[in-house]
């Protein structure tokens, strides 16, 4: 197993990361029973990057993301943005959980535009600005459908642009394209790519797909099983854009893939 | 797979033969036409005595729909109140239940004694038995939230009037309007009921002159008369959940379509 990193020194450093989770720790349950669902888990993601989050079920990942997002408070640690350190997150990330939550009684405009009204934008400018992403989130004549028409995909694709839409630097992706086959899913990761260089935005994903996090990441960090902690980090040095089978055919791809199976297989097992 | 020709052919189908053998049956003799009037004869007692039971089912349907109405928006309230205050819940709740016991037959005549022959009495009765399944069915809706939404919206700023405009509401219409379906049946029987307790006007004080009168063929042409009500309540419920939440594909929706969606 790999060594842990030494969290003074980290193995990788950002000169000020956008986002930190910095020691975090998090139980759930009454005393007696209670189960430990993180245990000091130090993140960091640097403002314009990827960095996924991969590791067993149950190694706490969803948790990790909700107290990212404000959702949960953790016991011990704190989250910074912006090296600050923000005693309640919520609304200053943008959280795409695993369920797609596109509520079935709006039209998939009304969907998109959720966060945007809900900031207090116009009706009408918030359907200006998103009915302009529609063509590139190949929602294009979807605008009015209900949710229940739209394929996976679709669903999927309606969920990111409704997390951009909210205006938020940081995108929190919770196994974004999970539900989906894995030829969808294949694409979906390459567009998902030209969105975040399309749009800027820093992401942090979570995701239990190797491949998935080391095609689309800068940074990869492995979870163990319960209580998640951090047992790998990883830079992934491949230039951008990145060419799908190139990248996940290289060498230098298959040896990493190799050493975060491994770490995941040691991981579950402590 | 019942084809959608035969959406409304085959219960109408049912209804001519079991039409056919109660004819028979009467005409036979095996059942005097005192006792049981044949169908003919209903259907002769209706065309007679149409403007009769039309000026009388226009006080009726009155007294329905405002009770449900009234039903609509004291089940509502109560709903909102049970669903989101544990005091109340704990409080209100039991007697919710405890009201349906309420033998509403019973009640109507004391009712009637002490708010006169009024429509008053008559809206308290029909609300009594329609707001019960509205209540229980939006309790139920706005319980069925989706607490991950709620978490979601929450990260995107919303509070909890936007929350209950933007989720709990609309989550909870489709049962609302199971609920009002329901009610909306029941409004026509509980209108009769008002009306038997004390009316000068209507279905109920229509069916009980005729039963003064031994008018068996009148009374089951009032009847005829209240099941078309109750139907037509139906569907303008129905219809109106149509309109109001188009997202959904209701069990009503179901049977006016013919059921095979």
């Amino acid at each position: 197993m790999r060594a842990m990193p030494d969290r003074a020194v980290p193995a990788i450093s950002h000169a000020v990361p956008l986002l930190e989770a910095r020691s975090i720790s998090k139980s759930f349950g009454e005393r007696g029973q209670r189960v430990e669902a993180l245990r000091d888990i130090t993140v960091t993601v640097g403002t314009g990057s990827i960095v996924s989050i991969v590791g067993p079920s149950g190694s706490g990942k969803s948790t990790l993301l909700n107290i990212l997002a404000g959702l949960l408070r953790p016991d011990t640690g704190a989250v910074l943005i912006g090296g600050e350190p923000a005693t309640n997150p919520i609304g200053r990330t943008a959280l795409m959980p695993q369920r797609d939550l596109l509520m079935p009684w709006k039209t998939v405009l009304d969907n998109v535009t959720v966060g945007m009204r809900l900031r207090g934008i116009s009706r009408k400018d918030a359907r200006a600005e998103a009915l302009g992403r529609f063509p590139r989130f190949g929602l294009q004549g979807f605008e009015s459908a209900y949710p229940r028409v739209l394929s996976g995909g679709m669903r999927q694709r309606a969920a990111l642009l409704r997390t951009i839409l909210t205006g938020r630097d940081i995108l929190l992706l919770d196994e974004p394209l999970g539900a989906l086959d894995a030829i969808t899913r294949m694409d979906m990761q390459s567009w998902l790519l030209g969105i975040q260089a399309q749009f800027g935005k820093t992401m942090l994903l979570v995701t239990h797909d190797v491949d998935e996090a080391l095609y689309l990441s800068d940074h990869v960090y492995v979870l163990s099983g319960r209580p998640g902690r951090v047992i790998g980090e990883h830079r992934v040095p491949v230039e951008r854009p990145r060419s799908y089978d190139d990248t996940v055919t290289s060498p230098r791809f298959v040896a990493q893939k190799r050493q975060v199976l491994q770490e995941l297989r040691e991981g579950s097992t402590t | 797979m019942i084809r959608r020709t035969s959406r409304y052919a085959l219960p109408a189908l049912l209804l001519v033969l079991a039409g056919l053998l109660w004819q028979h049956v009467v005409d036979t003799g095996t059942i005097p036409d005192f006792v049981l009037p044949s169908p003919a004869e209903i259907w002769h007692a209706a065309v007679v005595d149409r403007d009769l039971l039309l000026s009388n089912a226009v006080p009726t349907l009155l007294i329905a729909v405002g009770g449900l109405a009234l039903a609509l928006g004291i089940g509502v309230s109560l709903a909102v109140a049970i669903a989101y205050s544990p005091p109340l819940r704990a409080a209100v709740y039991p007697l919710v239940v405890g009201s349906q016991t309420v033998p509403v037959l019973a009640l109507a005549p004391v009712l009637a004694l002490i708010l006169g022959y009024s429509i008053l009495p008559k809206l308290v009765i029909v609300c009594l038995v329609c707001f019960f399944p509205i209540t229980v069915n939006t309790v139920d809706g706005l319980r069925s939230v989706d607490e991950e939404m709620v978490s979601l919206l929450r990260t995107m700023g919303a509070g909890p009037i936007a929350l209950f405009r933007e989720v709990s509401l609309p989550a909870a219409l489709p049962y609302l309007f199971s609920g009002a379906r329901v009610a909306a049946t029941f409004s026509v029987i509980g209108a009769l009921f008002g009306e038997w307790a004390g009316s000068y006007s209507g279905l109920g004080y229509l069916m009980q002159q005729q039963q003064a009168q031994f008018d068996a063929a009148g009374l089951f042409a009032a009847i005829a008369a209240l099941t078309l009500l109750g139907i037509a309540l139906f569907g303008v419920v129905t219809l109106l959940e149509r309109i109001l939440i188009p997202w959904h594909r209701s069990a009503g929706d179901a049977v006016l379509r013919g059921g095979n969606e």
